[in-house]
C-alpha cells in the first residue's frame, strides 16, 4: 500500500481531477478491501433493520405464545425458534438491532461532540482549561472500563434513555485526549500560524483549520470504539442492568435463555451469532478505515 | 516480569533511588485520585431514583419508620457531611453497614468476594500474558506461513467474541458435551478453568496482536542481524535479544486490557455462579443496595489504580533506559 498515487481503477479513469480529495481517496482504498466492504455491507443491512423492524419482524417483541414454549428453530413460524415464555427468538433479534444501532449511533454522535470539543478546547488554549479538561478525563480513566457505566446504570436504574447517557459517559475521553493531542501539534505548524498571522479568529481557526485535520484520526478511533460499545450495550444489558424488560436486547436474550445450554443450547445460536458477528463487521470496518485513512500505517 | 536467561541485574543498582522516588511520588498522587472516586460513587448515590430506606421497609411502613431508620444510617444529615462521616469511617476500616442485610458491615460482604475475583482476575491476567505472547512470538517468528495465520484467526476471533458468548460455547462443550468440567460452583481448582479462559481469551488475544507486531519490529532491527550473523541460534536470538525488547508495547496493552479484565469479573461470576465482588456488587444493585454497589465499585478502582502503577514501574524493569522522573 503506498501513499500518495492511490492507483486508479482502469475503468474509471475517465476525467480524472488533477487532485484527489482525501476523503475520496480513502473511500476508493476502503473499497479495495473486501472485509471492510462486507463489514460495511453488513452494518448498512443492520440499520436499515432496525429502520424497518415493524414491518420485518414476524411477531411482536412481547407476544407471549404459551403453545410453542421452547419451539425448537425450524419450527413453521418461528424460523430461530421460541423462548421460555413462548416469544418468537427472530423478532426479538430484530428488535433487538434497535438498541446495538441506537446505542452506536447516539454514542459516536455524543462522544465525537464532546471529545472534539474538549480536546480542541484543551489543546489549543492550553494552561488552566487544558489542566481542567484533562484532569478531567483523567478521573474517567481511573474508573476500569465499564465500571464506571455499571454504576450508573446500577444507580440510574434500566432503560434506553439511562444507556446512552452512561455509555457516553464513559466514551468522550479517550476521544478527548486523542483530539488534544493532535491538536497540540498542529497548532505550531505553519499553515495555522500563517492563518494565525493574516489576522483569522481563534475559532475560525479551530473550526475551519484544525478541527478537519483531526477528523481522520477521531473517525478512525471512534469506528474502532463501537464494536465495544455494542459489546458493552449487550454486557450490560446481559447482566440485568441495560434494556428494560420486556424489550430485548441481544445481551438480555442471552441472558433470558442461559439456562438452555444445558437443554436446547441451540436456541441460543441466534443472538449469540448476530452479537459476534456485529462486532466483528464494526472491528474489520475500523481496521478498512485506519488502513484507508493512513496508508502509512502498516499492520 | 523476568525473561529466563536475559540479564537485567544492573538495573536495580541503578535505578534504585529514583524507582523509590517514583513509586512514593505516584503513591502520594494516588490520594486525590481516590478522593474524587469517593466523591463520585458516593454522590452518585444521591442521584438515585426513590430512596433506599423506603425500599428496604417496604410501602406500608409509616413516616416514622423511615425517619427513624434514616437516622440511624446517619441519611438525615446533608450530603457533604455524610460524605465525611464516611470517609472517616473508611480511613478506620469501616465502610458503613449494608441497607438490606440489616446493617451488615459492607467491608464483611465486599471483602469476601473481593479475594475470590482477585484470584481468578490474577489467575486470568498470568494466562493471558503468557498464551498471548507465545501466540504473538509464533506469529512473528512463522511470519504469513500458517501458524501465522492460525494464531492471528485467534487473534480476531477473540477480539470479537463476546464474553458470554464464549462461556455458553465453552459451558456446552466441556461441560454439557463432553462432561469433564463443571459449569457452576466454586472452590476447587477446576472451578477455576473456564471462568479464567472467559476472562482471559480477550486480553490474550489483544496481547498476542501487538506481540507480534512488537517482535517483528524488533527482528527488522540490526542488532538482531547482528546476532544472526555471530552465529546464534534462533531460539539465543529470539528469547534473549528479541523477546525482552518487544515486552513494552506488550506491558503496555497488559496494563489497558486490565480494565476490561477487571469488568469481565462481573459476567463470569454471573455466569459460572462465582461469589466474587462482582456478584456481590450486582445484587447490591438489584436490592438498591447503595452503600453496596458504592463501595465496591471504590475498591475495584483503587485495585485498577494500583495495578496501573505497578504496570508504570514495570517499564523500568523491562528497558533500563527508561527514566523515573
Amino acid at each position: 500500500m503506498s501513499a500518495g498515487s492511490a492507483p486508479v481503477p482502469a475503468a474509471a479513469v475517465v476525467r480524472e481531477p488533477q487532485s484527489v480529495n482525501l476523503w475520496v481517496a480513502a473511500w476508493r482504498r476502503l473499497m479495495k478491501k473486501p472485509t471492510a466492504v462486507i463489514a460495511l455491507v453488513y452494518i448498512i443491512i443492520l440499520v436499515l433493520v432496525a429502520l424497518f423492524a415493524s414491518k420485518l419482524a414476524p411477531f411482536a417483541y412481547e407476544l407471549q405464545n404459551y403453545d410453542v414454549v421452547r419451539a425448537n428453530p425450524g419450527t413453521p413460524g418461528h424460523l430461530l425458534g421460541t423462548d421460555l415464555l413462548g416469544r418468537d427468538v427472530l423478532s426479538r433479534m430484530i428488535y433487538g438491532t434497535q438498541v446495538s444501532v441506537s446505542v452506536a449511533g447516539v454514542v459516536l454522535l455524543v462522544e465525537t461532540t464532546v471529545g472534539i470539543t474538549l480536546g480542541s478546547l484543551a489543546g489549543y488554549y492550553g494552561g488552566w482549561i487544558d489542566m481542567v479538561i484533562m484532569r478531567l478525563t483523567d478521573i474517567m480513566f481511573a474508573f476500569p472500563d465499564l465500571l464506571l457505566a455499571i454504576l450508573i446504570m446500577g444507580i440510574r436504574g434500566p432503560g434506553i434513555g439511562n444507556l446512552f447517557f452512561a455509555m457516553s459517559v464513559v466514551a468522550w475521553p479517550g476521544l478527548a485526549r486523542l483530539v488534544r493531542g493532535q491538536v497540540l501539534a498542529l497548532k505550531e505548524s505553519e499553515f495555522v500560524q500563517a492563518a494565525r498571522s493574516l489576522g483569522t479568529s481563534d475559532s475560525r481557526i479551530i473550526l475551519r483549520h484544525l478541527i478537519p485535520n483531526v477528523m481522520s484520526p477521531v473517525l478512525v478511533s471512534a469506528t474502532q470504539g463501537l464494536a465495544g460499545v455494542i459489546l458493552a450495550e449487550a454486557s450490560l444489558s446481559f447482566l440485568g442492568i441495560g434494556v428494560r424488560p420486556p424489550f430485548p436486547s441481544w445481551g438480555s436474550m442471552i441472558n433470558n435463555m442461559m439456562e438452555m445450554v444445558y437443554s436446547q443450547p441451540i436456541l441460543l445460536i441466534g443472538p449469540s451469532v448476530i452479537l459476534a458477528t456485529t462486532v466483528l463487521a464494526f472491528n474489520f470496518l475500523g481496521d478498512g478505515l485506519r488502513d484507508a485513512l493512513d496508508p502509512r500505517l502498516k499492520h | 516480569m523476568a525473561v529466563p536467561g536475559v540479564g537485567c541485574s544492573d538495573f536495580p543498582q541503578r535505578g534504585d533511588s529514583a524507582l523509590i522516588a517514583f513509586t512514593l511520588r505516584r503513591l502520594l498522587a494516588l490520594i486525590p485520585t481516590l478522593l474524587v472516586i469517593t466523591a463520585i460513587t458516593f454522590f452518585m448515590g444521591f442521584a438515585a431514583p426513590g430512596d433506599p430506606i423506603s425500599t428496604v421497609l417496604g410501602e406500608r411502613a409509616s413516616t416514622a419508620q423511615v425517619a427513624a431508620l434514616k437516622a440511624q444510617y446517619g441519611l438525615d444529615k446533608p450530603p457533604l457531611v455524610q460524605y465525611f462521616k464516611f470517609l472517616g469511617g473508611a480511613l478506620h476500616g469501616d465502610f458503613g453497614r449494608s441497607y438490606f442485610y440489616a446493617g451488615r458491615p459492607v467491608i464483611e460482604m465486599v471483602g469476601t468476594g473481593f479475594g475470590t475475583s482477585l484470584k481468578i482476575g490474577g489467575v486470568a491476567a498470568l494466562y493471558a500474558a503468557l498464551f498471548g505472547m507465545i501466540l504473538g512470538i509464533i506469529a512473528a517468528v512463522n511470519r504469513n506461513r500458517w501458524p501465522d495465520h492460525l494464531a492471528m484467526f485467534f487473534a480476531v476471533v477473540g477480539v470479537s467474541i463476546p464474553g458470554f458468548v464464549l462461556a455458553i460455547a465453552l459451558m456446552y462443550l466441556f461441560g454439557v458435551h463432553l462432561k469433564v468440567l463443571p459449569t457452576v460452583g466454586w472452590g476447587e481448582p477446576k472451578h477455576y478453568i473456564l471462568p479464567v479462559l472467559v476472562l482471559g481469551t480477550r486480553s490474550a488475544a489483544f496481547i498476542a496482536r501487538i506481540t507480534r507486531s512488537a517482535m517483528l519490529d524488533v527482528i527488522g532491527q540490526d542488532y538482531v542481524r547482528t546476532a544472526r550473523a555471530k552465529g546464534l541460534s534462533q531460539r539465543v536470538v529470539i528469547l534473549k535479544h528479541a523477546v525482552k525488547n518487544a515486552l513494552i508495547p506488550v506491558i503496555t496493552v497488559l496494563g489497558t486490557t486490565m480494565g476490561s479484565l477487571i469488568t469481565g469479573t462481573y459476567i463470569i461470576e454471573t455466569i459460572f455462579g462465582i461469589p466474587g465482588v462482582g456478584r456481590i456488587s450486582l445484587d447490591g444493585i438489584f436490592q438498591r443496595d447503595y452503600q453496596v454497589i458504592q463501595v465496591s465499585t471504590m475498591l475495584i478502582a483503587t485495585v485498577f489504580v494500583l495495578v496501573n502503577l505497578v504496570v508504570d514501574m514495570m517499564y523500568g524493569v523491562v528497558d533500563p533506559r527508561i527514566r523515573y522522573s
